[in-house]
């Protein structure tokens, strides 16, 4: 009796040791995200209803017969400035243009480096390089290429002078737009192929033997199995549909000239970066304007990803 | 390539991709000639090999490269080594923050799952993973400044300590596939929760957090909008690069400089590449987005 008492006095011990490091080593995660997700993603919603004061110099609540007024402002500037619908549009032109070349090159090419076809090791170091490199240096070299170098080829290749693809205003956001794909997808193919690594021999010899060819085995075997996993990049990439700045800033910092190539990412980016106190609550309406916007794209774009994959999980 | 691989899909694909590895590696090639040519040389003669090799353009760039930071509201300069320190600075301790948050979080969850909280976390990750917040950054500076941390190294490390994104998940699955004999047998021996988790659990999983802290490292040493948005005292050297392509009047303005200073920022990432090759590109791999 006076044992099992011990052993319970000493399991109680043990819990209440378990429950204080769990939570102690919880704390700070637990506090960071309340602060600066919580936190932050309220405060937005506050500075959205708040206006400048000048004789205060700072922020206040709009009160509320003013209410809507960041919002109105929000739909007044999509309705007379153009360029906003513009930069709408190329935000939503980046996304399934990325979407559509960048996966299906991702898989191919996955396809490839899951088969460890011939050099595929190369592939997979050179597939590897926009990741480590900064996209300012590959930024700064593509600009430049893409002005001197490809016109000087051009040139030398059939004797025909070209401007540059970015003094160019009708090659600018094609060119802009295909970097962003160029070097958007290596990741993307290492982590596909990753996944396809972990796909059953068996299955792929059982196939093999019913005389599946290779391009049956990859759009019925191989992309269905890896399905969760292209799901995480398609749900994650629609989520970040209107903060995707196609690199425009670190083409050109926070004063692209031409309004035509701005996308809605690029705009709010360079917009706080100039931005004085003053116009925070308009960017805290314009941001909240576009996670509604967002919020059911994404839903719906992952209802679909979730019925792609067979086993339901 | 072997016959049996000869394929109509398996050739395509070698042809796409070898013209793919063209197209990123003459862009390389090219930026690696342009910065040994004179800016005479260049215009003239942009694509060419360089009619004399200036290997002092990467000594110009080392002496001369200068970017202006605002201390206390004052503008200074800071020179490439006052960059470095502050890269290695926030590089350093917010890939450490990033990935040791993620870990630990990671680590209480698996090993307790039967507890509320841990599901909830768990949901969490998922749903801020499929719940986009746009345009936070207004809120997220008023957010720093009122708590006194807005432009300082802690502040930014402590923005980025949060457990949130893939790599909870990643970290998670690692220790779920842990045995649990191990933290059972140290616990029979009479080691507290702390000891089983800092002393036997955390390094079984030293090479999943490793190369995190590596995937981290390149991309906070890479990143120059944090810093331009919330270290602007601090400019890194990603930051300094960004500076002196986008603005005029700065010490480095010709295109041969650029290019030879893309190349020095570029060579100690190539370094830690080369050196940690298999640990950067080894197999990470994610689960679904389903809650």
């Amino acid at each position: 009796m006076v044992q099992t008492r011990k052993q319970s006095l000493n399991t109680s011990r043990k819990n209440r040791g378990k429950t204080i490091f769990y939570w102690s080593i919880l704390a700070f995660p637990l506090l960071q995200f309340v602060v600066f997700y919580i936190g932050v993603n309220l405060n937005s919603f506050a500075l959205a209803f708040q206006e400048f004061d000048m004789y205060d110099e700072g922020l206040k609540f709009v009160g509320f017969d003013r209410l809507w007024t960041n919002f109105v402002a929000v739909f007044q500037e999509f309705q007379e400035a153009d360029y906003l619908l513009k930069a709408f549009n190329n935000s939503i032109i980046a996304y399934l243009i990325g979407l559509f070349v960048g996966l299906t090159l991702a898989l191919l090419f996955s396809y490839y480096l899951y088969k460890k076809f011939f050099m595929s090791k190369f592939f997979k170091v050179i597939l590897f390089l926009p990741f480590i490199i900064s996209s300012i240096i590959l930024v700064i070299i593509y600009k430049y290429f893409v002005e001197n170098a490809i016109p000087a080829f051009v040139l030398q290749l059939f004797g025909t002078e070209i401007e540059g693809l970015l003094s160019n205003p009708d090659t600018e956001f094609v060119t802009v737009l295909f970097f962003s794909i160029w070097t958007g997808f290596g990741i993307q193919t290492l982590i596909y192929g990753s996944a396809m690594s972990d796909i059953s021999n068996d299955i792929v010899d059982a196939a093999k033997i019913d005389g599946v060819t290779p391009m049956r085995e990859f759009l019925q075997i191989d992309i269905p199995i890896i399905a969760p996993t292209i799901a995480v990049f398609v749900v994650s990439s629609t989520a970040t549909i209107f903060v995707n700045q196609m690199n425009l800033f670190s083409f050109y910092g926070a004063d692209a000239a031409n309004y035509d190539i701005w996308t809605i990412g690029y705009y709010m980016y360079q917009g706080i970066t100039v931005a004085p106190l003053a116009d925070y609550p308009f960017f805290a309406a314009f941001g909240l304007v576009m996670t509604m916007i967002t919020i059911p794209i994404t839903l719906i774009v992952r209802h679909f990803m979730n019925k792609l994959d067979p086993n339901g999980r | 390539m072997k016959k049996r691989n000869l394929s109509v899909l398996n050739v395509s694909l070698f042809l796409i991709l070898t013209v793919y590895c063209i197209s990123l590696i003459w862009p390389l090639i090219w930026a690696i000639f342009t910065s040994v040519k004179e800016q005479y040389d260049f215009l003239y003669n942009p694509l060419g090999l360089p009619s004399t090799y200036i290997f002092e353009n990467f000594g110009t760039v080392l002496e001369k490269f200068e970017v202006n930071a605002i201390v206390d509201g004052i503008q200074e300069r800071h020179g490439l080594f006052q960059m470095l320190v502050d890269t290695l600075l926030y590089a350093g301790g917010a890939a450490f923050v990033a990935t040791l948050v993620p870990c630990i979080t990671a680590y209480a969850t698996a090993k307790f799952p039967q507890k509320k909280m841990s599901g909830l976390i768990y949901a969490i990750v998922i749903a801020t993973m499929i719940i986009p917040i746009v345009g936070s950054y207004p809120a997220e500076i008023t957010m720093l400044q009122n708590l006194g941390i807005y432009d300082t190294l802690l502040g930014v490390w402590i923005q980025k300590a949060n457990f949130l994104g893939v790599y909870f998940l990643v970290f998670h699955a690692a220790f779920r596939g842990l045995a649990k004999e191990y933290s059972e047998a140290a616990e029979i021996d009479g080691a507290n929760e702390f000891t089983i988790m800092s002393k036997i659990m955390l390094p079984l999983v030293r090479n999943t957090f490793f190369t995190v802290f590596l995937i981290k490292f390149v991309e906070f040493w890479n990143d120059y909008q944090v810093p331009l948005l919330y270290l602007p005292s601090r400019p890194t050297l990603s930051f300094g690069l960004y500076f002196v392509s986008n603005y005029t009047g700065n010490t480095i303005s010709t295109v041969p400089l650029r290019m030879a200073g893309c190349i020095i920022i570029l060579l100690p990432i190539l370094a830690l590449f080369i050196a940690f090759k298999e640990k950067l590109m080894g197999n990470i791999t994610m689960g679904g987005v389903k809650g």
